[in-house]
């Protein structure tokens, strides 16, 4: 019979003998336990525990059945209101039990989960060293060749070196025997135009129809066509040429540097040409075998850049024409 | 005159054996109650929460089913017996109860603890 069924008969029963005499407080505190206990766990964890609640209430009924107000009916009720107590408290220790088990075997998993997660850890700490070991070794061989390489280029820095500073001394020794060519070479340049001027200031003055003369030794006052006493040789020669060749007629050209101005420079060259004219008519040439010209600074021979450079650019020359 | 003698003293003992068995009757049956109240004690009940009291109740009850056999009530006695054995039985059955439910909080506490010890999600998380 299932705990309910025989739950409606018993209240039923119950309510029929109420009719006659009401219940004892035990039976109904019973009747209440037994109603509960039927309704928990009890009824499917402990059901035999149940039973016996169950035959201890009928047994109780029976009694209030047959003697309403004994003492018994009531005992019985009491006991039978404990049975169904009892009930329940199995119910509970085997709910207890279950958690108990369920939470060991949760335990046993969990450690097993960790050796699990612990062995997981140690391959993978082992690939790490493996790794790391890998890596460390190709990082020392790394070093090796790293201070091989060093090494190597040290010495070839110091090859490197070495092979500069004896191309740095070849150089040094090949500018210098090129300072002391190039020295010698200006000097002797230097020495020879010395000689050419010497030449041009005391030779004679050759005449070649079409041809230019320059008239080294003329000499002017700075920035005037005033003639230097200096220039008196020169002008001898001068006077020589052309008084030996009497049918030549000449271009007097006069030159300056590049110190002033275009236009004053060109009338200074001019002015100076003719100062040469004159000082030739002075002594005895025809004027009309001389014609004057001032190029200014136009047809330079030599570099503005040097005092040199200008003092040859500063000059009178005769043009011998045909 | 020494069977008249006889006979007064068989008679004598005779009547004192009827006087007593229909003064005390049988005795009432204590030890399934006392069993159930050692057993509830053995079991820790004085110190559970929820057993203390049925044990104690138990334990009054027996006093009271002593009294009761011992004014001669010995049928209102065993019946009041049978409600402390059912007490005693019933605090042994909650300090079991109690007992038992320590143990499955301390064991799921122990689970939980594993767990966050070693870094493992909880259970239904």
């Amino acid at each position: 019979m299932k705990p309910i069924t025989f739950f409606i008969i018993i209240v039923c029963a119950g309510l029929f003998a109420s009719c006659a005499t009401a219940p004892p407080a035990e039976l109904i505190n019973a009747r209440q336990a037994y109603q509960h206990a039927s309704n928990g766990p009890a009824a499917t964890l402990v059901p035999a525990d149940l039973h016996k609640a169950q035959e201890a209430l009928a047994a109780a009924e029976k009694s209030f059945s047959d003697e309403p107000k004994s003492f018994r009916t009531k005992d019985l009720a009491y006991v039978a209101d404990r049975k169904a107590k009892m009930a329940e408290a199995h119910a509970t220790t085997a709910s207890e039990n279950a958690n108990t088990a369920k939470a060991n075997k949760d335990y046993q998993a969990a450690q097993t989960e960790i050796v699990k997660n612990t062995k997981a850890d140690l391959a993978t700490s082992e690939r790490n060293a493996a790794v790391t070991s890998e890596q460390l070794a190709a990082s020392q061989k790394s070093t090796a060749a790293a201070e091989n390489s060093a090494a190597d280029a040290k010495v070839e820095a110091a090859n490197v070196k070495a092979s500069t500073d004896a191309e740095a001394i070849r150089v040094k020794a090949a500018t210098d025997a090129e300072a002391v060519r190039v020295k010698d070479a200006s000097d002797a340049e230097a020495r020879r135009l010395a000689d050419q001027k010497t030449r041009d200031m005391s030779a004679i003055i050759i005449l070649e129809r079409g041809k230019k003369v320059v008239l080294r030794g003329i000499n002017f006052e700075f920035n005037k066509a005033t003639l230097l006493d200096e220039s008196a040789s020169t002008l001898t020669r001068a006077y020589n040429a052309l008084a030996a060749n009497p049918d030549v007629q000449v271009v007097i050209t006069g030159h300056t540097d590049n110190v002033g101005t275009q236009k004053s420079n060109q009338l200074l060259s001019l002015k100076r040409a003719q100062a040469v004219k004159n000082w030739l008519v002075k002594e005895g040439i025809a004027s009309r075998r001389m014609r004057t010209v001032g190029r200014g600074q136009n047809e330079p021979m030599s570099s503005n850049d040097t005092n040199e450079g200008r003092a040859d650019n500063r000059r009178i020359e005769f043009y011998v024409q045909q | 005159m020494r069977h008249p003698h006889m006979a007064m003293l068989a008679g004598s003992v005779l009547f004192a054996a009827v006087l007593a068995g229909c003064g005390s009757g049988p005795a009432i049956n204590k030890e399934p109650s006392t069993s159930a109240i050692s057993s509830a004690e053995e079991a820790g009940a004085s110190k559970s929460p929820s057993a203390s009291l049925y044990l104690l109740l138990a334990k009054e009850e027996l006093e009271n089913a002593k009294s009761l056999a011992a004014r001669g009530d010995k049928d209102e006695a065993q019946s009041l017996l049978s409600r402390a054995q059912a007490d005693g039985e019933l605090a042994v059955a909650l300090s079991h109860g109690d007992a038992d439910k320590q143990e499955a909080t301390q064991a799921i506490e122990r689970v939980r603890q594993l767990r966050q010890d070693n870094q493992l999600p909880q259970e239904g998380k």
